[in-house]
């Protein structure tokens, strides 16, 4: 079943046009647009009450835009015959009734596709929750939860997965498995969504990034580009005699920022550059460390431009 | 819509109310009985309103509901599946106790004329119940609002029948 469907299906996109969510007079979500491609892991990223949630939750048609669209292949969520088979769908919280046990909240959704129940053993199988099973989901941890959701997203072996904040819950081994998850169901073609918060787990992994801040799109770019463009690269040194350092690489025309730690911070010039310069002035480099910059930074830096 | 109907039949099947309700219905009705029929009314009447405020209620207090409409966008639709569950559950478990009853009390006569005016008053119940839930998404205040309704409604027609001179004992929804 696994192979037949996702051959079928594969190629999906998922299209967001001018999406725009009005609670009142305050807009949760405005003019977000965006496009979903196969076989690329998506991020919306950003802070809380960014408009994360409401954007996915409009895109299903759980909750009702204001204007604009999310079309998938063209027709709106609410179109499809079998949506459990075009796109499979992760809410945040993950909804179980207490008293039912994880199979049995699998079992009820295949039914309403026609899948058989062997497909709903497989997906427990996949999430890590064959033993748990046939227990009450009242009895589940956040993270067992949490891949009883995954396992229904799942379920119908759909080419796109809307997933709002699948790593919520999960403890280190968890995330490290949705990790290689993740990455392989964008392999085999489909087009993966993820939210999540900008300092999460997930967020520098995925291949494209969508950063939302008060409801609009503030990014929207591979995620090393949206990096680069957006920050300056900087490199954090620990020299023997710091404020020759700082003399030497002021005069080369680097801006130098003495941290709090007694390392320097320099942008301007790569390490490489640092290195030579240190070693023909005789001192000595302790550390010397290219710094990655944050989304937390591309975030500021981006918000700081509106 | 087959397979709605056998999904929303799996979901009750799978809640443990489904079964705590119809064992309380198929014991204490006919119990009820040997004491005064009214009793045993009010005490069917209660569970299938529990049944059918259940069916949805529980749904909106899990917030399984969004995970239903996102397998089935049409939402009419899934509505008009646990209607039909409820139906069938609330005609079954009616008839069952119904029958249960009479066997206890031999004194309700015609049985099976009966049985069927009582069956689709059951029913009926069951549906306004499952309707009240809907618009107040909320299984306690459902199940409260619903059963103080039709009590209500079953003192007004007793009344109402009772100033037109007829024997209450014969009007058509007394069960």
């Amino acid at each position: 079943m696994a192979g037949r469907l996702a051959v079928r299906n594969v190629g999906l996109v998922i299209e967001v046009h001018d999406l725009t969510r009005r609670y009142g007079g305050v807009s949760a979500v405005r003019n977000v647009s965006f496009r979903l491609e196969p076989g690329v892991l998506h991020g919306i990223v950003g802070p809380a009450g960014a408009g994360k949630s409401t954007t996915l939750r409009l895109m299903v048609g759980l909750d009702r835009a204001t204007s604009g669209w999310c079309l998938f292949d063209g027709r709106s969520y609410r179109d499809l015959a079998y949506p459990l088979r075009e796109v499979g769908v992760l809410l945040a919280p993950t909804p179980a009734h207490p008293g039912r046990t994880g199979r049995d909240h699998l079992r009820i959704l295949a039914r309403t596709h026609g899948i058989p129940d062997r497909r709903a053993d497989e997906v427990l199988e996949m999430t890590g929750l064959a033993d748990v099973a046939r227990l009450r989901a009242g009895a589940y941890s956040p993270g067992l939860r949490q891949r009883l959701g995954l396992a229904g997203a799942l379920l119908g072996d759909p080419p796109a997965l809307l997933l709002d904040d699948p790593a919520a819950g999960l403890d280190p081994d968890g995330v490290a498995w949705l990790r290689v998850l993740l990455r392989t169901l964008a392999r085999e073609g489909r087009a993966v969504l993820v939210t999540g918060r900008l300092t999460g787990e997930l967020a520098s992994d995925v291949d494209r990034l969508v950063i939302l801040g008060r409801g609009r799109v503030l990014a929207d770019a591979p995620t090393a580009e949206v990096i680069s463009r957006n920050t300056v690269p900087a490199v954090r040194v620990r020299p023997d005699r710091p404020d020759d350092l700082e003399k030497l690489l002021r005069g080369h025309g680097a801006a130098v920022a003495l941290r709090p730690d007694g390392r320097l911070e320099i942008t301007g010039l790569t390490s490489a550059d640092i290195a030579g310069l240190a070693v023909r002035a005789g001192i000595l480099l302790i550390e010397n460390t290219p710094v990655h910059a944050s989304l937390d930074d591309v975030y500021l830096a981006l918000a700081r431009g509106r | 819509m087959i397979r709605l109907v056998a999904a929303e039949w799996l979901k009750l099947r799978t809640l443990k109310s489904l079964w705590v309700c119809a064992g309380t219905a198929l014991v204490l009705t006919p119990a009820a009985a040997t004491l005064s029929r009214l009793l045993a009314a009010a005490v069917l009447q209660a569970m299938i309103i529990v049944l059918a405020a259940v069916v949805p209620g529980s749904e909106f207090a899990t917030g399984t509901i969004r995970t239903t409409f996102l397998a089935t966008p049409r939402r009419i639709a899934v509505m008009i599946a646990k209607a039909l569950v409820v139906t069938v559950v609330a005609a079954v478990l009616g008839g069952g106790c119904l029958m249960l009853t009479y066997a206890v009390d031999v004194r309700y006569g015609t049985v099976v004329g009966r049985l069927a005016v009582d069956i689709g008053y059951c029913v009926l119940v069951a549906l306004f119940a499952f309707a009240v839930t809907l618009a107040v998404k909320h299984t306690a205040s459902a199940v409260s609002l619903a059963l103080s309704a039709v009590l209500l409604v079953r003192l007004v027609l007793m009344v109402v029948s009772m100033m037109f001179g007829a024997d209450p004992s014969t009007a058509l929804w007394n069960l």
